[in-house]
């Protein structure tokens, strides 16, 4: 028997209109349609999406035109489709209450198979057999979906000389600080070829089977140290005397629109310099059809409340698609004063940045000085002094009271 | 009282000068020939009943047997006792004296040492069973008996245990293994979690009747025996612990760099040693030098590699809900570290160390990950190695922690070894109890002297005396210090001593009868 070949494809997120373009949404759909017609020259067995097909659980009618073109050309080829559900295309609990999402449709069509929650086998004539587990999102609750799906099909899964795929939507260790589920648990069960969505970034651990394409495209800044977007082509290879299967990983990699992050570094600078000399630097790394990112760097001389319009920074950037500034600048919040003391840089932080009157800093300043000490090192001492000198400051009320000066409200009460 | 009086007899009186804690028993002659007292008994001492209306108990700690009638002076040899025939039954001058350790009366359930001594002259019995029911047969778990009254089970408190760190000291063969094994099976059944860190893969058949609550995991792991593999990401280890797992000496300085280097590198993306490789292969490039420590380093690679068990992506997890994990309520987790070198099993112990004491933190402070289920207790066998006193030990810092602070966090220790003196004063010092069967090197009993303050001389002096499985149990766990012979355990267990002889015997057997080859022996489960 021959060797299997299958497409591993995640996150296509079709319909995201991301920075509110349409030439976004396009880009999402183009990429894919692109992946798949790459797919398509390698002539694979089977195509799995882990999840994240579309972007979102009530996608636009122009979204779904979109999946219907892609997957229609896997029809035509003959080439079946599994997917799972993801968390951004269904809900489980919605599609339950409200008869079905997204995928349901692609089912019904015939475009795909919608593995919910089950194992579902791969059988072709001349061709060894596949079985795909497949999981939905569950977050945390994945370990617990999984280990019930795996006891419901045990002996599907045990069957001798089958390759054994997992397709789960979820991060694990390792992927992001709060995973949801160990890798250790995925790999209990000896399956050959784990194919993972959800984590957006190209992962591969070859020793654990364990595997991620990543997004069709870019979702977020933080996706663009990877310029490469793509799928997984594998080839399957039965070791009959091993009992096991090699694998063998290629990425196919898609053209996207070029994305460039870059920071603007002004140095020591005054509010009203910022704009000019930020569009030249900006005008320096335009790109036809590119989304560019500036980040302005350096220190603000003066006026601390200075408003900085980065978006007349952007426009400097004229053959891109979009430029985003952030404003990264710090701020002097002090007049920079040789051996100022601590007193003397409390007194200005009240004044001038809480516009304190004069008359009151004083007290302020104490309080400040108590409150300190007090997160410092708890003083019972302390607190109780801070205690009354915050007392004062509710007291006017009372003073003003005293005097023969009556409001209308306290007249009112009388 | 008087009821305790018509069934049991005064043995012997209150001699000499008493102190609260201390007194001498002169001990009545007939028991000399009949059933004298033995070390470790307990007695009950009559105080004055307005001052301690109950019986305060005492154990036997030191026994001297004179005869005043046989004058030393004149005894040159046999010949002399011969001579000495004529004055006839020399045994009336025989005197049995017991050192008696004052333990203590049991008042409302509380055991409390009396602060004055018992008047010279006091009455002193055989130790009622009842009171010594009441003082021993309280905690959770059975041990054993006491070994000079062995109808009284001995029982610990499993609070004692897990709360405030047990160590478990005996000479190879002494009994440790078995100890442990009687303790944690218990601890399971009741409903604990247990970790043990398995260094020769003795505990490997307690799974045999126990399917479901012990997991075993060893290097390579073994599905169809349930064995899971250890496995740990790589990039939880520290720049030091790499130094260390890769064996890279002080005085590679080059080496050490390089590697610092690459680790830098790779750091912010998941990493695994293929990432590292080509970490120390660019940073080389960029660097344009330490062409030579990057084939020095990927040959020290080689063999931890081979491993498996610091991985890309993959780590055991600390708690799970269905699947399988270190820290689960009635498991037994072994952590079989045959086979491996010192420095991946300390690593190892580190790691796992590490995981349940950060755990410990977060099921104390209620967090919402990465918390042990459930309170646990880590037994580390052959301690010594993995909290060395003079040599470095990377799981050394963090078990020093789990025994200064674990308690707080529901993560108990329990150290066992056959070197006390080797293990760190401050793992050994935090221990509140000890189980310490025979030890007959003079540096460990010191170490022992000063560890357990619960200890006294008197006791430590008889640890080269004791027999196998017999122990001296103090601290919280018992309510006073006993010794005690330690049940054996039911069932099989990997450390059971090897009959070579027996082996030698069979094996020769076997060649002459060119049946069996003497490899096939070795499918016995012993670890020899
Ligand atoms: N309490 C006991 N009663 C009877 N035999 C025991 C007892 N404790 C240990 N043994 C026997 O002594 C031998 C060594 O015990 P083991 O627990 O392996 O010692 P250690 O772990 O201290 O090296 C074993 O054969 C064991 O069966
Ligand atoms: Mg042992």
């Amino acid at each position: 028997m021959g060797e299997l070949r299958f497409v591993h494809m995640a996150d296509l997120h079709l319909g995201y209109r991301q920075y509110n373009l349409t030439e976004r949404l396009k880009d999402f759909g183009k990429a894919a349609l692109h992946a798949t017609e790459k797919a398509l020259e390698y002539e694979p067995d089977f195509v799995l999406v882990a999840g994240d097909i579309f972007h979102d659980s009530r996608p636009y009618p122009g979204a779904i035109r979109q999946a219907l073109q892609i997957f229609t050309k896997f029809r035509d080829a003959g080439i079946p489709v599994y997917a799972i559900r993801g968390n951004h295309d269904a809900s489980y609990a919605r599609s339950e209450r409200l008869g079905g999402d997204a995928l349901h449709l692609l089912e019904d069509v015939g475009l795909i198979t919608y593995i919910r929650d089950k194992v579902v086998t791969f059988e072709k004539k001349g061709k060894p057999k596949a079985c795909i587990c497949g999981v939905g999102y569950y977050g945390r609750n994945t370990e617990q979906k999984l280990t019930e799906v795996l006891k419901q099909n045990k002996a599907l899964l045990e069957e001798k000389g089958v390759l054994k795929i997992l397709m789960a939507h979820v991060f694990i260790e390792g992927m992001v600080p709060q995973y949801d589920i160990s890798a250790y648990i995925l790999t209990q069960e000896n399956f050959d070829y784990i194919a993972l969505g959800h984590y957006h970034g190209y992962f591969r651990d070859d020793n654990a089977r364990l595997y991620a394409p990543g997004a069709i495209e870019h979702t977020s800044v933080s996706e663009w140290d990877d310029p490469d977007r793509g799928v997984n082509l594998v080839t399957a290879t039965p070791q009959i005397k091993a009992k096991s299967w090699t694998v063998d990983v290629q990425r196919l990699t898609v053209p996207t629109r070029p994305k460039k992050a870059f920071e603007i570094n002004l140095g020591v600078i005054e509010a009203h310099e910022v704009e000019p000399q930020a569009r030249e630097v900006v005008k320096q790394h335009d790109e036809p059809g590119a989304i560019l990112r500036g980040v302005l760097r350096g220190r603000l001389r003066g006026d601390t409340f200075a408003f900085i319009n980065t978006s007349n920074i952007g426009t400097a950037a004229t053959q891109a698609l979009l430029c985003n500034i952030t404003n990264e600048l710090e701020t002097t919040t002090l007049s920079i004063k040789e051996e100022a003391t601590f007193e003397e840089v409390i007194e200005e932080v009240l004044r001038k940045q809480l516009g304190i009157k004069k008359t009151a800093v004083k007290t302020w300043k104490l309080l400040v000085t108590d409150m300190m000490e007090i997160l410092k090192e708890n003083q019972p001492d302390t607190v109780s002094k801070a205690l009354e000198r915050l007392d004062k400051f509710t007291t006017p009320k009372k003073k003003r009271s005293k005097k023969p000066k009556r409001t209308h409200a306290q007249e009112v009460e009388q | 009282m008087a009821k305790t009086k018509s069934t049991n007899p005064c043995i012997g009186n209150v001699i000499g000068e008493a102190r609260p804690s201390m007194v001498y028993v002169v001990v009545s002659r007939e028991l000399i020939r009949q059933k004298p007292l033995e070390i470790g008994e307990f007695v009950a001492i009559s105080y004055p009943e307005q001052v301690i209306d109950s019986p305060v108990l005492g154990m036997v700690t030191k026994l001297s047997l004179q005869n005043i009638e046989i004058p030393e002076s004149l005894i040159r040899g046999p010949e002399s006792f011969e001579r000495l025939g004529p004055l006839g039954d020399l045994s009336q001058g025989e005197v049995l004296v017991a050192q008696v350790r004052i333990v203590g009366y049991i008042d409302n359930g509380i055991l409390i040492l009396p602060r004055f001594p018992p008047v010279p002259g006091a009455k002193v019995r055989r130790a009622p069973l009842k009171i010594l029911q009441q003082v021993f047969g309280h905690g959770h778990i059975r041990l054993g008996v006491l070994r000079a009254n062995r109808e009284v089970e001995v029982r610990i408190d499993v609070n004692e245990m897990v709360r405030r760190h047990i160590a478990l000291l005996a000479i190879t063969g002494g009994g440790k293994g078995n100890t442990v094994a009687v303790a944690i099976t218990q601890i399971i059944k009741m409903g604990g979690s247990v970790l043990v860190i398995d260094p020769h893969n003795e505990y490997h058949t307690l799974k045999e009747k126990r399917k479901k609550q012990v997991v075993i995991f060893s290097e390579t792991g073994d599905a169809s025996k349930g064995i899971r593999p250890i496995q740990f990401k790589l990039d939880n280890f520290g720049t030091y612990d790499l130094f260390d797992i890769l064996r890279i000496p002080t005085n590679a300085t080059k080496q050490r760099a390089l590697l610092r280097l690459a680790l830098h590198k790779v750091q912010g993306s998941a990493w695994g040693w293929n990432e590292l490789t080509s970490a120390i292969s660019e940073v080389a490039d960029e660097e344009n030098k330490y062409r030579e420590q990057v084939i020095a380093l990927k040959e020290r690679m080689i063999e931890a590699r081979e491993l498996k068990i610091f991985d890309k992506s993959r780590e055991i997890p600390l708690s799970t809900i269905s699947g399988i994990s270190l820290v689960k309520p009635r498991q037994l987790s072994i952590i079989s570290l045959s086979g491996l070198r010192l420095e991946v099993q300390q690593a190892i112990v580190k790691r796992i160390a590490q995981k349940v004491y950060h755990g410990g933190i977060a099921w104390r402070t209620e967090a919402q990950t990465d918390k042990i289920a459930c309170p646990t207790l880590l037994v580390v066998e052959e301690a010594h190695n993995f909290a060395p006193a003079q040599t470095f030990a990377a799981s050394l810092e963090i078990l020093k922690r789990i025994a200064a602070e674990g308690r707080k966090f529901g993560v108990g220790l329990c150290i066992v070894s056959q070197r006390p003196g080797k293990v760190h004063s401050d793992v050994l010092s935090q221990c509140n109890s000890f189980v310490v069967l025979r030890i007959v090197n003079p540096f460990d009993q010191q170490q022992i002297r000063q560890s357990a303050e619960a200890i006294t001389e008197d006791l430590i002096e008889d640890l080269p005396g004791l027999n196998v499985g017999e122990a001296v149990i103090t601290g919280s766990i018992l309510r006073a210090p006993a010794l005690v012979k330690i049940d054996k355990f039911v069932g099989k267990l990997g450390g059971d001593d090897v009959d070579i002889v027996g082996a030698w015997s069979t094996a020769t057997e076997s060649l002459a009868s060119g049946k069996k080859s003497a490899q096939d022996y070795d499918s016995d489960s012993d670890p020899f």
